[in-house]
């Protein structure tokens, strides 16, 4: 009984030692937030040999608390896409995987973001690693930003004569606020 | 006292949690991009032949006229035809003929067809020798996609004794059309 009194007594002196070296090693105790939304997919963007494709029919929606915020976009590789194709379009089998020695696209995809009230729009040629699109100039809550995403395709770059496969990309988008 | 320890302890723990939630917070969102471009051919054709000296026997130019190709679909080809242009008289089709300048005359044409042959390039087109007709026929065939792929054309001509020569500023012409598709 006497130890365990001297041990709890131990322990509540230690309580604020322990909450002064906490609050030395942080920082600020409130947390920017963001919210970001993707409007969806392409599921059929058009491509013409010869020529850049665009499409603007996908949009983000930010919400931030913060003037200080950004939008990176990158090709994370998902399902296991081959990384040292990262930015570019990969033969997919329709359904579920890409395909084993694929046909690739022969330039990376760019996505812009556009300038809008609130934020600061840029192009980023799509990599492996995240590239600021977009920088809040304000707090702003749902604001919807168009996007483009262009496509260069050379007649190098074959038409896909398995049936159901397509050349497929995921992109990304991470938002942060400070 | 076991019980204010926990209580304590339990406290300290909530604190600790909220002094030291992150500064910076991040959301992601993804979307899918798929596509497939159609299968396209750009075919381009330069050079004319005029004044081709014409001799009895075999003639063959094969530094006039030039052929380039752009395909994204393996097994691409490139025809030839004599389309009659310029309201040819029907039954030279193939033939070159007698051409006033303006129009063709009513007759007069060289009794052999034209030839077409179209040059083979290692991995990328095998070409063919077709006599020119009112049809199609193939002179390329891809074997590989390319881009502005050159491939030369030669074209011939044999002219024998009983081919007359035309009279005053007439020559002999042919028109060839070129055609490129992918299946």
């Amino acid at each position: 009984m006497s130890d365990c009194f001297q041990r709890s007594r131990a322990i509540l002196r230690a309580i604020p030692a322990v909450l002064l070296i906490v609050m030395a090693f942080s920082g600020p105790v409130s947390a920017a937030s963001i919210d970001l939304s993707v409007s969806g997919n392409i599921p059929s963007m058009v491509m013409t040999p010869g020529s850049t494709s665009q499409n603007t029919s996908v949009h983000l929606t930010v919400t931030s608390e913060t003037a200080n915020w950004t939008v990176s976009v990158k090709d994370a590789s998902d399902d296991e896409k081959p990384a040292s194709y990262a930015g570019r379009m990969v033969e997919w089998d329709g359904t579920s995987a890409y395909v084993a020695s694929p046909k690739v696209l022969g330039a990376n995809m760019t996505v812009t973001g556009a300038t809008v009230t609130g934020s600061s729009g840029s192009s980023a040629i799509l990599g492996s690693v995240d590239q600021i699109i977009e920088t809040g100039t304000a707090i702003v809550t749902s604001l919807e930003i168009p996007l483009t995403f262009a496509q260069a395709v050379a007649y190098t770059d074959p038409h896909l004569t398995t049936l159901n496969h397509v050349y497929r990309i995921v992109i990304t988008f991470t938002g942060a606020a400070s | 006292m076991k019980i204010n320890l926990l209580v304590v302890i339990s406290l300290m723990v909530v604190m600790s949690a909220a002094i030291v939630a992150p500064v910076m917070a991040a959301t992601t969102g993804t979307s899918e991009i798929t596509g497939n471009p159609g299968a396209a051919i750009d075919i381009g054709v330069t050079g004319s032949i005029t004044g081709w000296a014409l001799a009895v026997g075999s003639n063959t130019d094969s530094s006039s006229v030039s052929l380039t190709v752009s395909s994204n679909k393996l097994g691409w080809t490139v025809a030839v035809k004599d389309a009659m242009d310029d309201s040819k008289i029907s039954g030279t089709e193939g033939k070159m003929a007698n051409w006033t300048g303006s129009a063709y005359a009513a007759s007069g044409n060289l009794a052999a067809a034209m030839h077409v042959i179209g040059a083979s390039v290692p991995s990328k087109t095998t070409g063919a020798d077709r006599a020119l007709s009112g049809s199609d026929q193939l002179i390329e065939t891809g074997l590989d996609v390319v881009s502005s792929q050159s491939m030369g054309i030669t074209i011939g001509q044999a002219v024998a004794y009983t081919d007359p020569r035309v009279p005053g500023s007439n020559v002999y012409r042919m028109i060839v059309t070129f055609t490129g598709s992918v299946a």
